[in-house]
């Protein structure tokens, strides 16, 4: 039997196969436990690198530099200002926008959170003391940031027609990606509530949800 | 998906959460307004907003800390240089994304007098924020940033940051297929240094 080629296998994991090409491959696919393994390993490590931080502090003096260079530097020009002035409405359009689309998926949010609070607190009821209170304090992160993403997700959600397809695509694949890595983290976290390192990860990949969301939300059309 | 997504009416009456999001973009549209007019203090709350995400860019392209950070000097001059050809047709997070990419792979196409890269290893542990919680994240950090410049370039634009091949290739001057087989090459010297030894 022939395995697939690199290409497919990398192709697969993104899956960005031609779908005239998926049907042929899914066949060997599903007969060659090699291939599949190859896939998972790709899909695997693409789920670790998607859930690395997004962003990392910049040294202390580095503002400093940029703030004496850009004294020397000219000032953006005031016919320019006065184009970019001319676009504020669009924004404020904008703005309106997100917070009708946000108070909207507000209740809802609620509603979930509600019970999603409920499981968090049966979680932390089994745990000895020590172990409860870490498990408190990242439950309450752990409701902010989902409430963040379910905001975000809303938004994003409720104009996805305005996405192309395949940025949709992406978007729902690395949000599945991520919050399979935000339930392995939980998981191994219930066993060893004491574990910082496991609730930074944890924390991390919420930040890493965010700020997906966000990017998604940006690639909105405005006005 | 979310159930967030099948909202009510109803829901307005919980317009507490919404407002942050909704200020923070007027917030930002306030500020490149303001920076754009010459005013510096507005242009640092940008530059404290942004510069977590642009010097992480900077610092996964380059591979070497100290050239981060003139990246991201240099990313924030041109920033602020260009801020009145912003035109508000995108996020501003996004155009300063756009722009880190082309300031970053300039750099590193037109210094031909570019340090030899500083071994991952000894750069990586003074790099706070850098997946240092997760020993496996920070295994892959180091070996991201050991790649050779071609393939890590490539690899940080697609697996990490979200480009497109067409786009990758758009930057870089080359072809969808070179920047492919680039990918293809980081992944498989990714799995190989992050396997078992």
């Amino acid at each position: 039997m022939k395995h697939l080629t690199e290409e497919q296998i990398n192709e697969m994991a993104d899956d960005a196969l031609l779908p005239n090409a998926s049907a042929d491959l899914a066949q060997h696919i599903s007969e060659c436990l090699t291939c599949r393994a190859e896939i998972s390993a790709m899909r695997s490590m693409a789920m670790r690198v998607r859930a690395l931080p997004v962003s990392v502090q910049p040294p202390a003096d580095v503002w400093p530099t940029i703030s004496a260079r850009i004294r020397n530097s000219a000032e953006p020009s005031e016919e320019k200002h006065k184009a970019f002035a001319r676009r504020a409405p669009a924004w404020g359009w904008l703005a309106a926008a997100a917070v009708l689309l946000v108070m909207i998926s507000s209740l809802v949010t609620t509603v979930v959170m509600g019970r999603r609070h409920a499981d968090v607190t049966a979680v932390v009821a089994s745990r000895p003391s020590t172990a409860l209170a870490n498990l408190a304090a990242l439950s309450r992160r752990e409701e902010g940031f989902r409430n963040t993403a379910d905001e975000l997700w809303a938004a994003v959600n409720a104009r996805r027609d305005q996405l192309s397809p395949e940025t949709v695509a992406t978007v729902e694949r690395t949000v599945m990606l991520i919050d399979a890595a935000i339930l392995e983290a939980r998981e191994a976290l219930a066993n060893d509530p004491n574990n910082t390192v496991i609730a930074d990860m944890l924390s991390a990949r919420y930040e890493r949800k965010v700020d997906l969301l966000k990017r998604a939300a940006e690639l909105l059309p405005q006005g | 998906m979310s159930s967030a997504s099948h909202a009510t009416a109803s829901s307005v009456a919980q317009p507490v959460k919404s407002v942050s999001i909704a200020l923070s973009i007027s917030n930002v549209t306030d500020l490149v307004s303001r920076a754009s007019a010459g005013d510096n203090a507005a242009f640092e709350e940008l530059y404290r907003e942004h510069a977590g995400r642009v010097y992480a860019l900077c610092l996964r392209l380059s591979g070497d800390t100290s050239q981060a950070v003139e990246l991201t000097q240099d990313v924030f001059v041109r920033c602020w240089e260009r801020l009145g050809s912003f035109r508000g047709e995108s996020a501003f997070s996004s155009w300063l994304h756009r722009l880190a990419v082309n300031v970053a792979l300039s750099t590193h196409r037109g210094d031909s007098r570019r340090r030899k890269r500083v071994e991952a290893v000894a750069v990586l542990p003074d790099t706070p924020g850098l997946a240092r919680s997760d020993s496996r994240d920070f295994d892959l950090e180091k070996a991201i940033t050991a790649l050779p410049a071609g393939a890590r370039t490539v690899f940080v634009l697609h697996d990490v940051e979200g480009y497109r091949h067409e786009e990758i290739a758009d930057l870089m001057g080359i072809a969808i297929g070179t920047s492919k087989a680039h990918l293809f090459r980081a992944r498989r010297l990714l799995r190989k240094s992050l396997e078992p030894q």
